[in-house]
């Protein structure tokens, strides 16, 4: 499962995610980061039975965690079901259904944000919540 | 027994023609074979829905009380031409806002208008006698114009090149955002739903045909802009009102660090009359063929890197040079098959006939490129040039450098190929070190100019790549000349 890590600029000196990982013993994968004297933000893939343990060990450590359930928002509005989403995205979120509109599968998204720009119609939106 | 529009319009009427969409045609054909397709069905109704920047409208805004020849307009701060009579104006669908840049442009005005919504209209002029006013400010409706006829230039292209990206950089085109090393490759254009490439001999196509167009009804007028149906790249002229349009069918579109376009929805009835028809309206994906350009190159003639049909194209994935390559669709198949279906549905109810063409579109033309003239690589390169074979010594190469008074020594194969580079700066390295032979101190990977290529074009490789000189090869890759930044400063000088 995917979880969204924010540290803020106090802890960015420490090895947060190396201790993290030490002690749960965990295959912590770190899909996206950027980190930077003012903090970080990261997008990790965990094992879904290792959640409670993980989130603890970061929390204890001064980061916040939280779920990415919805990673990307799709307005349904203003999105035509072009298609200009489906190669930008490095991950296969989108596809197309039978009909042929836009089906989106956000168990994928690492949030990287290619996305938004790469949609002519503005209908693409990441989701942050931290 | 071929039919006529005639009876096709009178079946209609009495509202009992068959209708069918292009897709499901070419399914039928197959099914019951082609004079049976040709006997049952009467029309084959057709599809697109992409971004079609040729397209705008032309707005009467009645006379003002004093009243005004506008001399410039703008709507929303985006300008309108208005080098027409004194309150009309031809608002285009690309323009830009002059306070918001890319972010809202005349496609957005459109479909303000086609919303209801209140847009700001703007006008300077110099005055004259009979149109005193000198400015104006207002706020106007789709409602109080007087007429908004919506006139595009090219809409419909029968279909379109796939965009791919050779660089090493992420590249913004009107072909949507285009990935580094062939990361993605895009495509518009509704394959075999689309109207065009369901009469590519435009037998029931042409001038006066009435079509849909952004939800209402309108009409082709002519061939449209860089008409190329020899090609099989022609295009449609088409008017409509757009009072009576829909928001659903007109889409503004942003292509990020590349501006605002339109997405115009269009859907052509093409009467059954014969199997010949028939035959062509059962066209499908893997029959249309496109190229596969590398838009990284910035020249007119893109190099085609592969031919690809519509049906690879929809797959998702297609083969590049060994790669496997994702692709994505600009324009909409959903809903230009919503649109094929709306406009089936307008035939069953009775309440649209279909038009006889006034005039067939002309097949007999050609999209000439720009008369210009331009200073070519062959007009102003060094020739001949001075270079030494791969193998010798660089002792050789440090005496040639000197005894020519030069800078550059490319250095060549037996068949005069470009192997390599050697500047001064090189040899000066290799005294340092422990190299006996050209080969092994020259640059390999060297940036090279073409002979047709223009000098603009190579004094932008010059800059980019911060270098001072760049062999100029045939298409052999036969060293012929080389283009020097000081020889290009004095082409200025001169």
């Amino acid at each position: 499962m995917k979880v969204r890590v924010y540290f803020p600029g106090k802890v960015v000196n420490e090895p947060v995610i190396a201790q993290t990982i030490l002690e749960s013993k965990s295959l912590i994968n770190i899909l996206r980061a950027t980190v930077d004297e003012h903090g970080g933000d990261m997008i990790i893939d965990i094992p879904e039975k290792d959640y409670t343990k993980i989130v603890n060990l970061l929390r204890s450590r001064g980061a916040s965690v939280s779920m990415l359930e919805k990673p990307i928002i799709l307005n349904e509005e203003k999105c035509i079901n072009c298609g200009a989403c489906i190669s930008i995205c490095p991950t296969k979120v989108f596809n197309y259904k039978e009909d042929k509109s836009i089906s989106v599968d956000y168990e994928r998204c690492i949030q990287c944000g290619l996305c938004i720009n790469a949609c002519p119609h503005q209908a693409l939106m990441v989701h942050r919540k931290c | 027994m071929p039919k006529t529009l005639e009876e096709i319009n009178r079946k209609i009427k009495e509202g009992n023609a068959v209708v069918v969409d292009a897709e499901e045609m070419s399914l039928i054909v197959e099914e019951k074979g082609l004079a049976k397709a040709a006997k049952e069905v009467d029309v084959v109704t057709t599809g697109t829905f992409g971004a079609m920047c040729s397209s705008g409208v032309f707005l009467n805004f009645g006379h003002s009380e004093e009243p005004i020849k506008m001399q410039r307009v703008w709507l929303n701060d985006v300008e309108a031409y208005t080098g027409i009579a004194a309150v009309d104006a031809y608002l285009g669908a690309t323009q830009l806002s002059e306070t918001k840049g890319f972010d809202y442009g005349g496609a957005h005005v459109i479909e303000d208008l086609l919303l209801g919504k209140e847009i700001e209209l703007r006008a300077v002029s110099y005055g004259t006698d009979c149109y005193p006013k000198k400015s104006l400010k207002t706020k106007i409706t789709l409602e109080y114009l007087n007429q908004a006829i919506m006139v595009n230039p090219r809409n419909a292209y029968q279909r379109y090149n796939v965009a791919t990206n050779s660089s090493d950089k992420t590249l913004y085109t009107y072909m949507g955002t285009l990935l580094p090393n062939f990361g993605n490759a895009t495509f518009s254009g509704a394959g075999a739903l689309s109207p065009l490439c369901n009469d590519p001999d435009y037998e029931t196509i042409g001038i006066g045909t009435k079509i849909f167009l952004g939800g209402g009804k309108g009409y082709v007028i002519g061939e449209g802009t860089q008409h190329n149906p020899k090609a099989g790249f022609g295009t449609l002229m088409v008017k409509g009102n757009l009072k009576e349009m829909s928001a659903e069918y007109l889409k503004p579109a942003i292509f990020h660090k590349y501006g605002v376009t339109l997405y115009v929805g269009i859907g052509v009835p093409i009467p059954v009359l014969n199997e010949s028809i028939a035959r062509k309206t059962a066209i499908k994906d893997a029959d249309i063929v496109t190229n596969v350009l590398d838009y990284s190159v910035p020249k007119r003639d893109r190099p085609i890197l592969r031919k690809v049909t519509y049906e690879e194209l929809k797959s998702g994935l297609i083969e590049i040079q060994g790669k496997e390559v994702p692709t994505s669709s600009l324009s909409s198949y959903f809903i230009a098959k919503k649109i094929a279906l709306e406009l089936k549905n307008w035939l069953e109810k009775g309440n649209f006939l279909i038009s006889a063409p006034l005039e067939k579109l002309p097949y007999d033309v050609v999209f000439k490129p720009m008369k210009e003239e331009i200073m070519r690589v062959k007009d102003v390169m060094l020739a001949p040039v001075i270079t030494i074979k791969g193998g010798s010594s660089i002792r050789e190469a440090a005496n040639l450098i000197i005894e020519k008074n030069i800078d550059h020594l490319p250095v060549v194969s037996k068949e005069n190929k470009i192997l390599g580079i050697l500047t001064s700066w090189d040899i000066s390295k290799a005294v340092l070190g422990k190299y006996r032979f050209v080969d092994e101190i020259m640059t390999e990977k060297v940036i090279t100019a073409e002979l047709e290529e223009s000098v603009e074009s190579a004094a932008k490789k010059l800059q980019e790549h911060n270098i001072s000189a760049l062999p100029v090869v045939d298409k052999e890759q036969k060293v012929v000349g080389m283009i020097t930044t000081s020889a290009l400063s004095k082409l200025l000088i001169k």
